[in-house]
């Protein structure tokens, strides 16, 4: 008969690669939080003090400093949730579903982010909080629906690996969203200008704005990887508490009946 | 100079737009982040209570003096 | 040629079941027609806006009522047994999926595109955009059941899926929905509604690929 103990140990052999992973993570972390604090200062200062020519018509530029970054960060994040749900489909590592799990609440508050600058940014430049006829607009918005789909999935899901692979068929599903976001600008001639970033001819934004740009970007970029790494931990750390609390509870019912041996013994 | 600055940072017509924005920004980007961190504390906590205990050096100690 | 008997049989249980005590045909049909007489209950009786509103309110309506009939689609094979014994049969389990798609498309949605003309008549829309609203039902509503299954497979085993699986698809039914009121919408203002017509059949081309693929792999899954 197995003493509970023995399921415990078990399971936390499945988590002996991860282990390495949280040491990695560990050691990184400080680094990344460092690069992301310096360039938000940085960017953050260039953003609000930086003068194009006439600034008194651009105030509200100041804005994309945030919404551009968030947006592409929004993208990101749901495609690492896809790639992280196809390497886990593919190579069956629970660490990899568990990096989609981390990453979907991040990606959901930086859509929900860029939705909210994008309607701030909207009424004083287009008169508009919201226009329904814009493509990328309302993609973006089926993005959030799509990561709160994801999220509910798991959260519905009892069984784990379940749930891993049902999360990871979803997130699949939804990433043609992704290139429609990103084309839906040259698709469509709505509210939404072409690209101006990242286009064959180099970026057309003024040469000024391009400095604090990328500096809010690589910025973003930081946090997105420190918070990402926080959050994988959590989710092993989640799934050691549910592994041992179902070991408990397993061990507690071999207690409650014990073996015919052991009766006969006394 | 302080005027100035004062000046710069309403931003002219404008300016809530943009103090709105670069606020959401700070809520959601500090948000989240301090919602993982207090459920990672959380987790641990209740990862350090489900942990078997294992005997102090004290008891060993004392068992063996006892024999 | 054995494949092809499996497969017809499928689709002819299906389309039965749905007809059947427990099939969820009659209700989706019910629920499309009162769902539909809400809005000038609701918006008052201005013909023009009711004709304004048509096209988009039809769809959405139509595509609520066919919600209605999914979480039943694998669900009720699930819970009696039967979704294990479909999966081990000869058929591959995207044929399986397809078959009981087409039966879902044919016994449920299909007559949902027939009575969408008439609920367009109650919300004051004019005859161009009657022929053209039909013309999209059809083209456009495989993907109600395509994508619909979708989400039902991965929800089968859920407690209360139901809400899920709508959380799941509406997302999903978004592009079908702008273009197919996009075809009205053009038809009824002059415009030409071949291009919004194209985009609607490439959607449904999309998830005629994708969902078997999907579907498959979450039933394989759920069954193990």
């Amino acid at each position: 008969m197995q003493r509970p103990g023995r399921d415990y140990i078990t399971a936390m052999h499945r988590f002996a690669n991860p282990a390495r992973f949280v040491r990695l993570a560990d050691r990184l972390l400080p680094w990344i939080i460092s690069v992301a604090v310096i360039c938000f200062a940085l960017g953050g200062y260039f953003a609000i003090f930086s003068s194009p020519a006439d600034y008194q018509q651009m105030e509200t530029v100041r804005i994309m400093y945030i919404h551009v970054p968030s947006a592409w960060m929004s993208m990101l994040t749901y495609i690492i949730v896809a790639v992280a749900s196809f390497t886990g489909l593919v190579w069956r590592h629970p660490l990899a579903f568990l990096t989609a799990k981390a990453a979907a609440p991040i990606g959901a508050a930086l859509t929900a982010l860029t939705l909210i600058t994008g309607s701030i940014w909207g009424y004083p430049t287009w008169g508009t909080w919201w226009e329904w006829a814009d493509a990328r607009m309302t993609s973006v918005l089926v993005l959030l629906f799509l990561y709160a789909g994801y999220m509910a999935m798991w959260q519905m899901m009892d069984d784990f690996d379940k749930a891993c692979r049902a999360t990871s068929i979803l997130a699949l599903v939804g990433v043609i969203n992704i290139p429609i976001i990103k084309f839906s600008v040259d698709w469509w001639n709505t509210l939404h200008q072409g690209a101006s970033i990242v286009r064959s001819g180099g970026p057309t934004i003024h040469s000024e704005m391009q400095l604090p740009l990328f500096l809010m970007i690589i910025a973003f970029h930081a946090w997105l990887i420190a918070l990402l790494l926080k959050r994988v931990k959590l989710e092993l750390d989640r799934r050691k508490v549910a592994v041992m609390q179902q070991s408990l509870a397993s061990g507690l019912a071999h207690q409650l009946a014990p073996a015919p041996e052991k009766l006969e013994g006394q | 100079m302080m005027e100035e600055m004062f000046q710069h940072l309403s931003f002219g017509k404008h300016g809530p737009y943009v103090w709105a924005a670069w606020t959401a920004a700070i809520i959601v980007l500090a948000g989240i982040w301090a919602q993982t961190s207090i459920a990672a504390k959380r987790t641990k906590t209740a990862l350090d209570q489900l942990r078997p205990k294992r005997p102090s050096n004290d008891t060993l100690v004392q068992s063996e003096s006892d024999q | 040629m054995g494949l092809m008997r499996v497969f017809a049989a499928v689709v002819r249980r299906d389309m039965k079941l749905a007809w059947s005590q427990g099939g969820a045909g009659g209700l989706s049909i019910g629920f499309f027609v009162i769902a539909i007489s809400l809005f000038p209950f609701g918006i008052g009786a201005d013909k023009d806006l009711l004709a304004r509103i048509a096209p988009g309110t039809v769809w959405v309506v139509a595509m609520l009522a066919g919600l209605i009939s999914l979480d039943r689609l694998y669900q009720a094979d699930f819970e009696d047994g039967s979704l294990d014994g479909l999966l081990l049969s000869p058929l591959p389990v995207e044929l399986l999926v397809l078959a009981k798609t087409l039966a879902h498309w044919l016994a449920i949605i299909l007559p949902l595109a027939l009575m969408a003309p008439l609920a367009a008549l109650l919300l004051n829309m004019t005859a161009d955009g009657l022929l053209w609203l039909a013309v999209s039902f059809l083209v456009g509503t495989p993907t109600l059941s395509l994508l619909g299954s979708v989400g039902a497979s991965l929800t089968v085993a859920i407690r209360r899926g139901g809400v899920l699986l709508a959380l799941l698809i509406l997302p999903l039914y978004v592009p079908t929905l702008i273009f197919g009121t996009g075809v009205v919408l053009a038809a009824e203002s002059g415009a030409d509604p071949t291009p919004a017509l194209a985009l609607l059949g490439a959607v449904s081309l999309i998830s005629l690929i994708v969902s078997p693929l999907a579907s498959a792999a979450a039933l394989r899954m759920a069954a193990e």
